[in-house]
């Protein structure tokens, strides 16, 4: 076991290798990463017109003309639709943003002032920037938009005025730009023809919003199927599943046949999704921009200073980016798009090997350990993530569970490096996704109860510990390094104070309790119990009690352990059982939450049942996976083009939110009474884990030992 | 302890002591219960019975006069009209005038139109096409004014009929005394076939609304009258449920449980105590499915032949009742088809099973029985269904026949015939849209209602909207999509009731995958049934294996009684605050009830 979990550290070290090699190679070929991106030069003789562009308007009495120093203008003393146009080659499916400053003078009617997109000439289709009125100096103006998949060319349009929303007055416009949004938040508007007033054309547009409506269904099904085949074909037949004895050897062929298909799922999932809109263009984004600007200015070049990953994945994904691009890749393909899920399509697979193998050991024939490799690589929640969203939760995962692991895995001799090693990975999770830090307190209680307090071994083990507080600073320092620009040692505190607090809601799409509630996107200051208690501050507490918890079922095994005199690391399960219980209630009952963060305790409950053997558990894993799959793919559907406007806070969506967030708090519910029954005795008539311990049966200390699972 | 553990189950475990398919007498007393208790519940603010019936039929010219008895403000007019399109013209004393049209959408409901007129009489006229009312009502300050027929022009006697039932006239306009969403179309055309008129709704065979017409026959054209049959057949529905499941489980607490949650369901409930033509349809799809059953649990071999073949002819007779009420039935039929070959071919399978004397018996046997069985259903599976599909457009041969003196059998056959091709063209040809409109993936989780009807009355909204119980539609979608799973796994052991819950949900949900014209949740209904008797199939089986879960059902029978009662007011028209609205339309996990009016 420890010498596979050195061997995939020596992995991914190599990996790191390849990865500064790539920064090295790209370095030296000089090449660009390709981005689309344009600054049109204005500049003009005096009174005239920069070229390609040209005059469009309704009525001829205006006055359009360039300044020489790149600023041109725009006039009319009568209302009109007035246009200097300039037509671009796009491509299709994807996010530009124009930008420019706008200064207008006595600018009146209509919609004013504004950057464009005027292709009705074209295909009917028109979007406009905020329209500025009045008299304002320069000011900064942006315009989001989304090209339709067979587009091939656009025409750019500085305008006076709108289409049916004609203005007067002047406006001057400058520095104008066009590029590309991959990596830039903003409302993207689709290039779409605008919708008539006859009767078919009306009739296509509902039926066009209730095509988007019905969407809601389909995801409900997805999720209602996933559940039935979870709880139906496994959890309920799994002795009938795990009743046959399995050679190696199909065992091997099995895992290659769960490999493919599952890789199979993630790639037709890629095709059709193509990523979540935002994180997706972020991922694509940030790595070209590391690998073609290094990581120095990553977080300090202007307009970066919302960018709240981690330094370590950024790491990771500049080096990944710049092997990329020898390759000449479009990251805009769906291959492009799958590469940059691949990472995290490879931690999938990971997990999935090391709980097999966690599993073999803890004495589950090869027929249970493959199922519940199964769960994690065919696991619909872990599919959907890493396959249609591209996020990285299951890398975090990967790290946490590696790290818990080492942890304990005890290394006997001079030191215990698994226990250091163990610092070093939680540095490394830490640095993949700050969700981390919210494992950290229950991860601190296994290192505090771990060290043998009342032996001859008590300062050998505080010292380990210590060094394992030690390697994981060290890891979080020198992967910070590299982005710290001129700012001090510790620059990624700041940042993420300022990522925890950037989404300053009582729950972002994650269907809990605050959802249940009615707060979804609500901010967290506002009351939840009217006048006497906040969101924030019920979550806060929320998440002292969850950490609190977490303390209590290390303790209750420490206690439990130490009657049978035996050490706390002996059970390999606690760490996994108390991180989920308090990150399943920081999820439900916390602030701040994203629906992603559930994430890792899928896999670690089933790491927990692969130990304790306890179908509950399972279970609870399961129902968590179906809660969070949905919460997933309503995630991703609701901010996905074109649906936002007509489905978000809709109806549909407030049901389907309310009706699953509730399912979500009965789960949690459902597994926080688990975890006291199996910690507490809770139901009496179990015959209790002092009394099972009795037995004196190692690695069975709860009641529900299943008998398929057994070699 | 475990005396008083037992004892403590003592009443649940009563119903579990019904281990046979017969109807026991704790049966017929719960039975007895649970139709009366939904009886109540069903016609319970139905419909009046107080409503004008006396008609004036006016042409272009006809005219009368009516006296107020002295001069008066008339604010406003209440007109309950009849089958017509046509203007009236209302002159004061003074000269001013004012006109109300009468439109198609306008009969047998108060629809109330401004005049504001100060006279003593008020001179009515015809002014094109030709007006049929029931009744007129006038209001001064929302005070019916009294009213009588002074005088009357070109003889029409009819116009007395015009202010004759001003007892009438409710207090306010609501669904309780008025035609609501497609009442106007199959309400409208049992009275026209009551009264030999053209037939205005054909979009649908005639059965259903024959039907309609015997209410509107013992009750007269009044609300109560249009809607009784509907409600009835809903009553109906609930020891037929019983009786279903008592003969697939042989329990009575699952007997009890699947008829609770089918009285409970909310469409049962809306969907039957409106005058349209679905509920006949689902009420005959699912006696066909029983009377299948019936005919599918006997053993092909040993089951006396005459208690076998008369399941079968019943359910040939339900299919032809259900073709003639709406053509879902024919989807249903083609269903029984796939049950009956199912069975015949596991039958055949068994006769060529070894080959002991026995075996050669079997064979024997089996084609006897087979050729006798296949020509039985061609009786009742193919003549006596076609003899109810064509007797059931007696009206259309009635109507045609006393416009056309020399109508005959051939000319029957035809207008049977161009009914069918009209019906088929109307329904593959509809391309309009409708705001309650759903896609068949969105029925079974209730995420679209069908409006039927709302009004604000006084602070308070009264509305219907024809949806599922989500205790009982989404939790049968869950269960019957593992028990399928279940049995896909073979975990499940062979029983003919499989493939009745199967073929029934598949006949009848699957075409609508392939219907293009717009489709709403009602299409929904006649699986119903179907997928609430899988799941309770499904907690049947469960059950058997591990007891402790006997509750699972109760509660679920509660969860759906709660459901029920929580959105009563939006199903039955009650009227109640637009805060509890609020509540059921954006916090209550459900449907789309209320459509943006809360």
């Amino acid at each position: 076991m420890q010498r596979k979990l050195l061997n995939a550290i020596v992995a991914v070290l190599a990996v790191a290798v390849i990865i500064v090699a790539g920064f090295y190679l790209k370095k030296h070929r000089g090449g660009k990463s390709p981005s689309v991106s344009a600054a049109y030069d204005l500049s003009c003789e005096p009174g005239g017109l920069p070229d390609g562009w040209y005059v469009s308007s309704y009525k001829n009495e205006y006055w359009a003309y360039g300044d020489g120093a790149g600023v041109i203008t725009l006039g009319s003393d009568v209302e009109d639709d007035l246009r200097l146009c300039r037509k671009v080659t796009v491509n299709g499916a994807s996010r530009y943003v124009l930008s420019g400053e706008i200064a207008t003078q006595d600018v009146s009617m209509g919609r004013g002032a504004s950057l464009s997109i005027d292709n009705y000439s074209l295909d009917k289709s028109c979007v406009y920037s905020d329209g500025i009125s009045g008299d304002n100096d320069f000011t900064e103006t942006r315009l989001y938009f989304e090209t339709k998949p067979d587009q091939t060319e656009v025409i750019l349009a500085l305008r006076l005025g709108g289409y049916s929303e004609s203005s007067r007055g002047t406006a001057q416009f400058r520095n104008i730009s066009l590029r590309s949004g991959d990596a830039e938040e903003g409302h993207y508007q689709l290039l779409e023809a605008w919708g008539g007033s006859d009767e078919e054309e009306s009739d296509n547009a509902f039926r066009g919003e209730e095509q988007y409506k019905s969407f809601f269904a389909i995801i409900v099904w997805a999720a209602v199927l996933s559940g039935v085949l979870l709880i139906f074909g496994v959890y309920r037949n799994r002795r009938l599943l795990t009743s046959k004895t399995l050679p190696d050897k199909n065992y091997w062929l099995g895992f290659a046949f769960i490999v493919v298909v599952g890789l199979a799922l993630r790639m037709i999932l890629c095709a059709l999704f193509r990523g979540h809109d935002s994180d997706m263009g972020c991922f694509i984004g940030w790595g070209q921009d590391i690998a073609g600007n290094g990581t120095r200015q990553f977080y300090w070049a202007p307009g970066h200073d919302w960018y709240d990953y981690p330094p370590g994945y950024m790491l990771f994904l500049g080096g990944y980016s710049a092997i990329l691009n020898l390759f000449r890749l479009d990251t805009g393909s769906v291959l492009g798009i799958f590469l940059y899920m691949f990472p995290a399509v490879v931690a999938d697979l990971a997990l999935s090997l090391l709980l097999m193998n966690f599993a073999r050991r803890q004495r589950i024939n090869n027929a249970g350990a493959l199922i519940l490799g199964g769960l994690v690589f065919m696991n619909p929640a872990l599919l959907f993530l890493t396959g249609a969203w591209g996020q990285i939760d299951s890398i975090l995962t990967f790290w946490l569970a590696v790290s818990f692991l080492l942890l304990l895995d005890r290394k006997s001799g001079l030191l215990d490096r698994n226990r250091i090693l163990s610092g070093a990975v939680f540095g490394l999770a830490v640095m993949t996704k700050w969700q981390a830090l919210m494992f950290g307190p229950v991860y601190a209680f296994a290192h505090l109860f771990l060290i043998r307090w009342d032996g001859k071994e008590a300062w050998s083990d505080l010292r380990d510990t210590v060094l394992s507080a030690l390697s994981a600073i060290t890891v979080i320092l020198l992967i910070s390094l590299p982005f710290k620009g001129d700012e001090g040692l510790l620059w990624f505190v700041e940042r993420f104070l300022s990522a925890s607090s950037h989404y300053d809601y009582a729950t972002v799409e994650a269907y809990n309790y605050f959802a249940f509630c009615g707060a979804n996107w609500k901010p967290s200051g506002e009351y939840i119990i009217p006048k006497v208690l906040t969101f924030k501050q019920f979550g806060t507490i929320a998440i002292a009690f969850a950490i609190l918890c977490g303390f209590r079922t290390v303790l209750r095994r420490y206690r439990a352990q130490k009657q049978l005199k035996r050490d706390l690391w002996e059970d390999k399960g606690f760490l996994f059982l108390a991180a989920s219980l308090t990150m399943a209630l920081i999820f439900t009952f916390g602030h701040y939450m994203h629906e992603r963060y559930v994430v890792p305790i899928l896999v670690m409950l089933l790491f927990a049942y692969a130990y304790y053997k306890d179908k509950r558990l399972l279970l609870a894993a399961l129902l968590f996976t179906v809660t969070t799959f949905l919460n997933e793919m309503m995630a991703q559907y609701v901010v996905s083009q074109g649906a936002m406007n007509v489905i978000r806070g809709g109806r549909e969506h407030n049901t389907v939110l309310r009706f699953w967030s509730g399912a979500e708090v009965i789960v949690c519910l459902y597994f926080v009474y688990v975890v006291l029954d199996m910690i507490h005795d809770l139901k009496g008539k179990l015959t209790g884990i002092l009394r099972r311990e009795e037995d004196d049966r190692p690695s069975r200390l709860y009641t529900f030992i299943e008998e398929g699972l057994q070699k | 302890m475990k005396q008083d553990a037992s004892s403590k189950f003592e009443i649940l475990s009563l119903f579990e002591k019904g281990q046979s398919e017969k109807l026991l007498k704790l049966d017929k007393l719960l039975l007895g219960v649970l139709t009366l208790v939904y009886t109540l519940i069903a016609l319970l603010n139905l419909g009046t019975l107080s409503f004008p019936t006396t008609v004036y039929t006016g042409k272009v010219g006809d005219s009368l006069t009516l006296d107020f008895g002295k001069t008066v403000t008339v604010d406003t007019a209440w007109f309950n009209g009849n089958i017509a399109k046509g203007t009236l013209r209302f002159v004061a004393d003074d000269g001013s005038e004012e006109t109300y049209t009468q439109d198609q959408g306008d009969m047998f409901k108060w629809q109330e139109s401004v005049l504001d007129l100060t006279t003593r009489y008020l001179r009515v006229r015809v002014e094109n096409e030709a007006v049929s009312m029931n009744e007129i009502a006038f209001f001064s300050n929302d005070d019916l004014l009294p009213v009588t027929v002074l005088e009357v022009f070109n003889d029409n006697q009819t116009a007395l009929n015009l202010v004759d039932e001003q007892d009438t006239v409710p207090e306010t306009a609501s669904y309780f005394n008025g035609m609501i969403f497609d009442e106007i179309y199959h309400a409208r055309t049992a009275y026209e076939n009551i009264h030999n008129m053209s037939v205005y709704e054909w979009t649908h065979p005639p059965l259903g609304k024959l039907i309609i017409a015997l209410g509107i026959l013992i009750f007269g054209m009044k609300p109560f009258g249009w809607r009784i049959m509907g409600a009835l057949f809903g009553v109906a529905m609930v020891p037929l449920m019983y009786v279903f499941a008592k003969r697939i489980f042989k329990r009575t607490d699952f007997a009890f449980i699947a008829a609770g949650l089918w009285a409970f369901d909310c469409m049962h409930f809306t969907q039957t105590r409106i005058a349209t033509i679905d509920v006949y349809g689902v009420f005959f799809i699912l006696l066909m499915f029983f009377f299948m059953y019936e005919y599918v649990r006997r053993d092909f071999f040993t089951a006396p032949l005459m208690e076998k073949l008369w399941p079968l002819a019943l359910s040939g007779v339900a299919f032809g009742l259900g073709c003639a009420s709406k053509w879902i039935g024919c989807y249903a039929g083609a269903g029984l088809a796939v049950v009956l070959f199912y069975h015949l071919f596991s039958a055949m399978f068994t006769a060529y099973k070894g080959h002991d004397k026995g075996a050669a018996k079997r064979r024997a046997l089996f084609w006897d029985r087979l050729w006798l069985t296949a020509g039985w259903c061609c009786i009742w599976f193919l003549l006596v269904p076609g003899l109810i599909y064509f007797l059931s457009y007696f009206p259309y041969y009635r109507y045609e026949a006393s416009i056309r003196p020399s109508y005959g059998l051939r000319d029957m056959w035809n207008t049977l015939i161009k009914n069918q091709k009209d019906m088929y063209k109307y329904h593959s040809q509809l391309t309009a849209t409708h705001l309650c409109q759903s896609m068949w993936y969105q029925w079974p989780f209730t995420f679209k209602s069908v409006w039927f009807y709302v009004e604000k009355v006084g602070g308070k909204i009264s509305n219907i909207s024809s949806t599922g119980n989500p205790a009982v539609w989404w939790i049968s979608a869950v269960g019957a999509v593992c028990l399928f799973l279940e049995w896909v796994l073979g975990k499940v052991k062979k029983n003919p009731v499989h493939s009745i819950l199967f073929v029934g949900v598949a006949a009848n949900y699957l075409p609508w995958i392939l219907v293009t014209r717009c489709v709403f949740l009602y299409h929904f209904f006649a699986t119903v049934p179907f997928i609430l008797l899988s799941t309770v199939y499904l907690l049947f089986l469960m059950e058997q294996e591990n007891r402790r879960i006997h509750w699972i059902k109760w509660a679920w029978l509660g969860l759906a009684v709660v459901y029920f009662i929580l959105l009563y007011p939006a199903i039955s028209g009650l009227p109640t605050s637009f805060g509890y609205a609020g509540f059921l339309e954006n916090v209550l996990p459900a449907s789309v009830l209320y459509y943006g009016w809360v």
